[in-house]
């Protein structure tokens, strides 16, 4: 075998650990614009100062519930062919980047995670084992089934309430204690 | 699972004003998420057009063409549909999670399929709807059980039909009930006659036939008690007869059931669910018809009984009973909601020190090796106090709530004691007749305290009933046909352009074609995920394929008895699963009419037989579950002479080298050429090396036939397998030098 094909060998083999390397995102590396089809563009300047393009990314929160706005990776979407998008780096606070691309990003962040707050409990009714929540919140009036209360509603550190329903939504409860009074001697007890 | 919406009439008409005449409906799904609101909007994929519609407007359209790479995205709580538009990914729609994923997914598949070739008909999904359809609230998980929509009716009679044989047993509880009753009620009217004739008539002049009468009173009284009492007994044996018997029928009629589904109907389903319906459900079945029905009845019974006789007696004193009764009733409802409430918080910070305790006894190495003893300490100190704090609350509570309510109920007996003197005074009653009005206030009274229960109980009753019934009612998705053949198998296995998904959205496998001759090793190799399990679990026809067909020495596996099928496949798992027994009943399993012989041969075919004959009783030594605990090497030996004792033709070994050190690999390596000779075997196997010795190898890659041919066939090729071989030599290298 002669040397270079080896060596495309190796490069062959080299491709297929090919890893790609998460970077430190910041002002100074990243530019996010708004793409085309109303999504999330970024232009990622390398070491080497070339430009990478990509035509979509997605934030994605490491700590959705403790640090919102911390420790924000911007990955490639997933593609059915080539499977799971690579991580293309980590913002570690929002702020890093500029005031354009921040607001970009909280809008695309705030748009994924969805949490409706609840504001009013009209009523739970409980029925063989299943309870039938008619909720109204920050995302309108709705209503969703759950069932094990006790594993299902949780109550955060900083007193927030996570409720997840059988289909796997999840609702919040900034603070209970603000609820009014009947809403609040709805769920008492779970908490 | 439904795929075609229909539209509301504005969403309609809009649709129509835009439209082409001959386009054609495809899929109507509901989108939930609009603008960060919850609103009520469709998609509609026609022939030509994707549609977004929203509130009687057309909120956007995409000509099917413009369209590329559609994908469904899982956020959080949330999910989005999106493409491809003229080349720049777009946002089509959001829709909640759970509810509408799996349409979704089949929407891109119908779509992707656009893309391949051309539209054909729209796609049906055999997946469960997991959403009532008249009112749209979830089934309970796992069933097609509204509870809400369910006939009640219907589900009675079902119940009904199942109690045949047992109906004289359920019919005395019920009798044995009445006449309890019956007696309840006759006795204070005895009584009655005692009081008015010997304890409150003074002028008495005491003859023999007085005593007699005296004696015989006394006489009634006592075998009325004895009477009931017989009655409580019979009723008692006959209740554990007639339940033992409903529950132990029930339970086998389930569990045949179960044996009967196929796989993929089973594992639908989670092993606590299934063991949930045969023990509890049947349990509070059976609790109900012959302990709370009779009870029910029985009281029922004494309440109309006991309104007549009083209505009878003396009108006026019976509403002193009855009118506060609703009060009552209200009062002891309010009590046991309350109370209930205090309960649910009782048990849930009783399951939170549960499920601490669980965590931290299952993980105590880990907590001890990291020295975590005294957090482990404090958070569970913390959990027992908050519940013992809650439970000594609510049981002081309920201590004393709980007498004085006793005493609210029974407070109109003071009114009738009250007025029942007055009338006494004004000599319009006799005492007699007094203590039989009390007497049965009181037997009207004393359920009245745990009236609120029966809806409660009725409804717990009702949905073990349905649960059982749905298992019962279940029909075999893969039976054999009518005339299944039973052929004795050579080995040659043909697998004709098959497609296969657990979801019929998600094809596992797409257009495999495999041709195999008897007596050839195939290994199965790809990145995990890619459907080798899949593969072999459809040879051996615990799932039926989707399109295409797998022959057998050219007849269709469905044509084949899954009896003659079965019985001639030899099956190796990674998981080995040995049954409580001794070690030669682990290997008979799969032919119970085995010689020791032939155990022994299996054995030592299997390089088994050298490692059982240590063991202290040999070829009889109880394994399984809490038996004589044998190493990973040896339970997958075993499980290797189960699968061949009884001679199989095709031989499936998945993955049954994993976890295995070289050495014990190296043996089982070597028991698995000598077994596979003459036979037509299929192995997967993480580890190439174990595949060294196959015929051909079969490389699927995302649920394609990427590769098919030999090692040295493949290696040329330079593809998929060659990059495993390289990566695994290349792991190899590692170790070596780290060693």
């Amino acid at each position: 075998m002669s040397t270079a094909d080896k060596k495309t060998e190796q490069n062959q083999e080299e491709d297929l650990f090919y890893v790609r390397p998460s970077v430190p995102l910041d002002s100074s590396n990243a530019k996010f614009f708004l793409s085309e089809g109303n999504l999330i563009s970024m232009d990622l300047t390398k070491e080497d100062g070339t430009v990478e393009h990509f035509e979509r990314v997605i934030p994605i929160r490491a700590f959705p519930i403790t640090n919102p706005d911390e420790f924000i990776c911007i990955r490639e979407p997933d593609i059915k062919d080539k499977g799971h998008g690579d991580e293309i780096g980590m913002i570690r606070h929002l702020t890093d980047v500029d005031e354009e691309s921040q607001k970009l990003i909280q809008k695309e962040l705030a748009s994924r995670y969805t949490t409706p707050a609840i504001t009013k409990i009209n009523g739970i009714k409980e029925k063989f084992g299943y309870a039938y929540w008619e909720v109204e919140t920050d995302s309108g009036k709705l209503s969703f089934v759950m069932t094990n209360m006790y594993r299902n509603i949780r109550t955060m550190e900083d007193n927030r309430v996570y409720i997840t329903d059988i289909d796997g939504n999840v609702f919040t409860i900034p603070n209970p204690d603000k609820l009014d009074k009947n809403s609040y001697h709805r769920i008492e007890i779970y908490l | 699972m439904k795929l075609m919406y229909d539209l509301p009439e504005s969403d309609e008409a809009a649709y129509q004003a835009l439209a082409s005449p001959s386009e054609k409906k495809m899929y109507c799904l509901p989108f939930d998420f609009h603008n960060g609101q919850r609103v009520k909007g469709y998609m509609l994929m026609t022939d030509k057009c994707l549609y977004k519609i929203l509130d009687g407007q057309i909120l956007a359209s995409w000509e099917l063409p413009r369209l590329h790479a559609m994908t469904t995205e899982v956020m959080y709580g949330i999910c989005g549909l999106f493409a491809k538009v003229d080349g720049h990914s777009t946002l089509l729609c959001n829709f909640i999670s759970g509810r509408n994923l799996p349409r979704y997914s089949l929407l891109v598949t119908a779509f992707d399929r656009y893309e391949e070739d051309a539209l054909t008909d729209p796609m049906e999904s055999n997946e469960p709807e997991r959403y009532c359809p008249k009112c749209g609230r979830p089934f309970m998980p796992g069933t097609q059980i509204c509870p809400f929509c369910q006939s009640k009716a219907e589900v009675y009679k079902k119940l009904w039909g199942l109690t045949k044989g047992l109906r004289l047993y359920m019919l005395f509880p019920l009798l044995a009930a009445a006449l309890s009753v019956g007696i309840q009620f006759t006795l204070p009217v005895i009584k009655k006659i005692l009081i008015n004739d010997y304890i409150t008539n003074t002028g008495i002049v005491l003859t023999a036939n007085v005593l007699a009468h005296f004696l015989l009173i006394v006489g009634l009284i006592a075998l009325g008690d004895l009477f009931s009492q017989l009655i409580n007994i019979a009723r008692s044996r006959l209740a554990v007869i007639s339940g033992g018997r409903f529950s132990t029928m029930m339970r086998t009629l389930l569990f045949e059931k179960v044996q009967s589904l196929s796989i993929s109907s089973i594992s639908k389903r989670s092993v606590g669910d299934l063991m949930g319906r045969i023990n509890n459900d049947v349990s509070v079945v059976q609790d109900f018809m012959v302990n709370q029905l009779p009870t029910y009845f029985a009281q029922l019974f004494s309440f109309f009984l006991g309104l007549i006789l009083m209505l009878w007696l003396n009108w006026l004193m019976c509403l002193f009973i009855f009118i506060p009764l609703p009060f009552t009733v209200w009062l002891i409802s309010r009590f046991w909601g309350h109370q209930h409430r205090r309960d649910v918080r009782c048990w849930i910070l009783s399951m939170r020190t549960n499920r601490n305790l669980q965590d931290v006894l299952s993980g105590i190495r880990v907590v001890k090796t990291y020295g975590h003893e005294d957090e482990a300490i404090a958070e569970f100190t913390f959990h027992t106090k908050k519940q013992a704090e809650k439970d000594e609350s609510n049981s002081k509570l309920y201590n004393t709530f709980f007498p004085i309510l006793a005493f609210i109920v029974q407070l109109g007996n003071y009114f009738i004691l009250f007025y029942g003197y007055n009338l006494l005074f004004h000599q319009e009653m006799d005492i007699g007749t007094l203590d039989q009005i009390r007497s049965y206030a009181g037997i009207i009274y004393g359920p009245l305290i745990w009236i609120t229960f029966i809806p409660r109980n009725i409804s717990n009753f009702l949905t073990s009933v349905s649960k059982v019934l749905e298992i019962l009612e279940e029909q075999p998705d893969i039976a054999d046909i009518d005339l299944p053949l039973d052929i004795r198998i050579e080995g040659d296995v043909h697998i004709d352009n098959i497609t296969f998904g657990y979801d019929s959205f998600n094809p596992v496998l797409k257009k495999v074609s495999v041709d195999v001759k008897h007596g050839e090793m195939i290994g199965i190799v790809g990145h995990s995920g890619c459907g080798k399990s899949t593969l072999i679990n459809l040879i051996m026809r615990l799932y039926d394929v989707n399109e295409g067909a797998i022959t057998i020495d050219g007849v269709n596996i469905k044509d084949i008895s899954q009896n003659a099928l079965r019985s001639q496949i030899g099956v190796v798992l990674q998981e080995t699963h040995l049954f409580y027994g001794s070690v030669r009943d682990n290997i008979k399993y799969a032919m119970p009419n085995a010689s020791n012989d032939e155990v022994v041969a299996a054995a030592r075919m299997a390089n088994a037989h050298d490692f059982i004959i240590k063991l202290p009783q040999g070829y009889n030594t109880i394994i399984g579950e809490k038996g004589y605990s044998l190493s990973g090497g040896e339970r997958q030996r075993i499980a290797i002479a189960r699968a061949l004792i009884h001679n199989p033709r095709i031989l499936i070994l998945d993955e049954a080298t994993a976890a295995l050190d070289t050495e014990t690999e190296k043996m089982i390596q070597d028991a698995i050429s000598k077994v596979t000779t003459g036979r037509t075997t299929f192995a997967i196997a993480h580890r190439l090396s174990t595949l060294r010795n196959a015929d051909k190898l079969i490389v699927l890659d995302h649920g394609r036939l990427a590769e098919f041919g030999t090692h040295q066939e493949l290696l040329a090729s330079k593809g998929i397998y060659y990059k495993l071989v390289m990566a695994q030599q290349r792991a190899a290298a590692i170790k070596q030098q780290e060693g």
